[in-house]
């Protein structure tokens, strides 16, 4: 437990400097540090997920669903905000460094002593999230996804088929909540502070237009819509500072405040003229297909022998 | 002892007053258009915005200024309903992709509010209304605010209610919320008649925030701060009972004054875990009733039914079951 | 215990405000047996289907029995694990997923439905080229075959029937409950589908309750007809003495 005092000593500027140089003096406990912050944050990405779950799913209209959640992240934000004990309340907890900040003392000073860490830092985000991406591709192209697919598209109806929907539903919750832990985690320690502030409704409202814009249920899709919305905000700061330099009293929140705009006519436009967005959903991708697509391809007559289809599996149909 | 309570009671029914006028509008639109409408705060902070522009000009003109922001929150709202809801409602689009819709017009107009009112430096502003004390009780001062809204609530709640019973068009607007499709064979001016629909929500919308204007400094999110206590409100009611609004804005008022104080005092909780309250009594309620209070049942929750009940002396009838 | 009924249905109702859809209603189903259940527009029979598959909950009272054990406390999907399948009157596809996805999603126990295991395609690859033949045979049989790749809310009403009939056959299911299969369906289909009920309940003594408008088809089919009219079993009979009691005839074609 951490007590009044014991809070005060880490939220406090010399503890930030001292995290910042234990983690510069020892390697081991810094990159160990962040694979246990890492596993942790997934882990209550993971908790909350399933603790909200628990009245998302037992509500009826659908739109109390995104309340529920509303309220739930409303929620965490207001208890991490006025608690210190958590995360040092709303000014959170700084001098967080990327777990290759060691390295930047075999630099000499100059721009390469802050970029290595940081670049480096950045390919292992890049790889986190291709291998987040390989994993959702995988699940979705599987009787799973198909399964989630089915229960979006009418519960009743997969329920009369013997689908556990609620579990599922929960399931793909925790599955969702525990990326989204894992996401936070990496950006921290990306950004080197963590506070409540940080992630107010317009960043969840951001998430939804990169998954609209590339199109529901698609991921490769998403990747667009991550893309396009991603450099639409690095864009308009970089622009914003060039700007500056020919509008001497430009407001640079004005950047901020349009590019929200921006988005918020983005997903409208998009739920009025193309809901699909820019790429329509796939087909679930297992070998199922294979038998049929080759009977077409073949331009056969409905053939009596299903053993025709390629590949494994044969053996107990006869 | 409890030297806190006469105040607290006072606030309760202040900030309960200007919920059942905000909410008001919302469960308007829930029971006519059956949109949960996320937007619904925002009118608010614009309904705040314009008390501060026209009391500058109108210092203390109340009538000149509540009149300014229904008028020009009941513009925004036919706006928005032209520009983004009706293109989508023709095409008979899921609730959910309204509801993903009425966030992107929320976010679009406070964004809009913050970049005019960071360009016009009013980022944090008051209204030149004066505030002075009219009675005091309990050494508890009942400053003009506070009977303002009040009164107000009171007279929107009559008002409201006369609306829709007497008028050919406040019935017309019962019969599009009890069958959409039976009022639209029968003859009624649907389109027509939930534009005025959208003038009366977006109005009160605008009205309550700027009587909350008055009271507290506005912001470009004084109404996404409220918004989710709004839907407190509508919940309690079930969705589209007036009566539950009425009685559903004065108990998320007391849950976060009196219950808050009490709450502060006896048990030392912080007033920052204030907006707590009202999302406890959304989880609650959804819990307790899981069917998300069907706007079959007439006043939604049967506890607040019977709390409806005995409190007899309220002067509403609840709503027509909604089929 | 063998019980030569695989459905029993005791004392059960339904009201919807004051409206009784199913009022007291008692019916017992051989195991192996095509039943069939007539009766005119509004008498109650999809009402009696949700109530037996647990779409709706029925009034406190009665029992709905299957296979000897009480259901009516299960949730759909535990009734459906055991073995009662079910279609709607107007079909509920899942209309975001082609033809085969809805079909091939119907097999219980599929090894990649669970999360962890799907990832891991070799774990569950056989077992779906397995049941992707068995949907082939399946959708070939209903002549839905060719339509595999579109997606059902692309395909016609009879063609969605088809489908739908295919995904709850390919649920393996001990009893299926059918709503008007055949409507919207061209009649030589018709024939068709219920000679692959037929075919069905030979192969697997599937037993199979049937609620259909089409009483030649029916007829020719069925072991015996329960007939209802205003929430109540008014008869119960072989389809032959069915169709000489005129009075019935006169009830159903009457109202």
């Amino acid at each position: 437990m951490l007590s009044g005092t014991a809070v005060g000593n880490i939220c406090n500027v010399s503890a930030m400097l001292s995290r910042e140089s234990i983690a510069l003096a020892y390697p081991a406990i810094s990159v160990s540090v962040w694979v246990i912050g890492l596993a942790f944050a997934m882990l209550a990405g993971g908790i909350m997920g399933l603790v909200v779950s628990y009245p998302a799913l037992r509500v009826k209209e659908e739109w109390f669903l995104s309340m529920i959640l509303l309220v739930g992240g409303e929620t965490f934000r207001i208890v991490v905000t006025n608690t210190p004990q958590i995360g040092c309340g709303f000014n959170g907890l700084a001098g967080i460094t990327t777990p290759f900040y060691w390295l930047s003392s075999y630099f000499p000073s100059g721009p390469l002593q802050a970029e290595v860490p940081t670049g480096l830092y950045a390919a292992v985000i890049v790889a986190l999230a291709l291998g987040c991406f390989v994993f959702a591709q995988k699940i979705c192209n599987s009787p799973y996804g198909r399964l989630l697919k089915s229960i979006r598209d009418d519960k009743v109806a997969a329920e009369s088929l013997a689908k556990d929907v609620s579990r599922v539903r929960k399931q793909i919750m925790v599955i969702g909540s525990v990326m989204a832990g894992l996401a936070g985690a990496l950006y921290v320690y990306y950004i080197g502070v963590a506070t409540p502030e940080d992630y107010i409704p317009a960043l969840t409202f951001s998430i939804w237009v990169m998954m609209i814009l590339g199109g529901f249920a698609n991921n490769r899709g998403l990747l667009v819509g991550t893309f396009v919305i991603t450099m639409l905000d690095r864009g308009s700061l970089v622009s914003g500072i060039l700007l500056q330099s020919y509008l001497a009293n430009l407001n640079p929140n004005l950047i901020v405040y349009g590019r929200y705009m921006v988005e918020a006519v983005i997903l409208l436009l998009l739920l009025v003229f193309r809901q699909k967005g820019i790429f329509p959903e796939t087909r679930i991708k297992t070998k199922a297909y294979t038998l049929f697509d080759f009977k077409k391809n073949n331009n056969a007559e409905p053939s009596n022998s299903p053993g025709e289809g390629p590949q494994t599996g044969g053996a107990a149909s006869g | 002892m409890l030297e806190w309570l006469a105040g607290s009671i006072l606030l309760s029914l202040f900030n309960g007053s200007i919920y059942v006028v905000v909410s008001l509008g919302l469960t308007l639109t829930l029971a006519v258009v059956k949109l949960p409408n996320f937007a619904h705060a925002e009118f608010l902070t614009i309904g705040g915005y314009v008390g501060v522009i026209v009391s500058s000009a109108y210092p203390d003109n109340l009538l000149v200024i509540g009149a300014a922001a229904f008028l020009f929150c009941a513009a925004i709202a036919l706006a928005v309903h032209r520009v983004a809801f009706k293109p989508l409602m023709d095409r008979k689009v899921s609730i959910y992709i309204l509801v993903l819709a009425s966030f992107a017009v929320a976010q679009f107009i406070r964004y809009g509010v913050f970049s005019w009112a960071s360009v016009a430096g009013v980022l944090s502003a008051t209204q030149n209304i004066k505030v002075y004390s009219l009675a005091t009780l309990y050494n508890t001062e009942l400053t003009n605010v506070y009977a303002l809204a009040i009164v107000l609530a009171i007279l929107i709640s009559v008002l409201l209610e006369l609306f829709l019973k007497l008028t050919t068009m406040g019935k017309s607007m019962r019969a599009i919320a009890s069958n959409f499709d039976l009022a639209r064979i029968s003859g009624i001016n649907v389109p027509r008649v939930v534009d005025v629909m959208w003038i009366i929500a977006g109005g009160l919308g605008g009205l309550g925030g700027m009587v909350f204007g008055i009271y507290t400094t506005v912001t470009p999110v004084l109404g996404f701060n409220t918004l989710l206590d709004i839907f407190a409100v509508v919940i309690i009611a079930g969705l589209t009972s007036f009566t539950g609004t009425i009685i559903g804005g004065y108990i998320v008022g007391f849950s976060q004054n009196t219950l808050m104080d009490f709450l502060h005092y006896y048990f030392d909780v912080s007033f920052g875990y204030q907006p707590l309250l009202p999302f406890a009594l959304i989880i609650i309620i959804l819990l307790l009733k899981p069917t998300g209070l069907a706007p079959s049942s007439q006043t939604g929750l049967s506890l607040i039914r019977r709390f409806a009940r005995r409190s007899s002396s309220n002067p509403k009838e609840p709503e027509p079951p909604k089929e | 215990m063998t019980d030569e009924n695989v459905l029993r249905v005791q004392g059960i109702s339904k009201s919807f405000g004051g409206v009784t859809a199913v009022d007291n209603v008692s019916l017992a189903v051989k195991r192996g047996s095509i039943t069939g259940l007539i009766g005119p527009n509004g008498s109650g029979k999809s009402t009696l289907f949700n109530l037996i598959s647990g779409a709706e909950k029925k009034n406190p009272g009665g029992s709905i029995e299957f296979e000897g054990r009480a259901i009516d406390g299960l949730p759909p999907h535990r009734r459906s694990a055991l073995g009662l399948g079910r279609t709607f009157q107007t079909p509920r596809l899942f209309t975001g997923m082609t033809v085969l996805e809805n079909t091939m999603l119907a097999p219980r126990g599929q090894k990649g439905e669970r999360p962890f295991v799907a990832p891991f395609r070799k774990r569950w690859e056989g077992q779906e080229i397995e049941l992707a033949k068995k949907a082939q045979e399946q959708m070939t049989r209903l002549e839905i075959d060719k339509l595999y790749g579109k997606l059902t809310s692309e395909i016609s009403g009879g063609q969605m029937k088809l489908a739908q009939l295919s995904t709850a056959l390919m649920e393996d299911p001990k009893m299926l409950l059918l709503d008007e299969p055949t409507a919207g369906v061209a009649p030589r289909l018709a024939q068709d589908i219920f000679q692959s009920i037929t075919d069905e309940r030979q192969q697997k003594g599937t037993t199979f309750f049937i609620i259909e408008h089409r009483l030649e088809v029916l007829f020719k089919h069925v072991d015996t007809v329960f007939v209802m009219h205003q929430g109540r079993i008014i008869a119960e009979g072989r389809p032959e003495s069915i169709v000489k009691d005129k009075k019935l005839i006169d009830a159903y074609l009457g109202s």
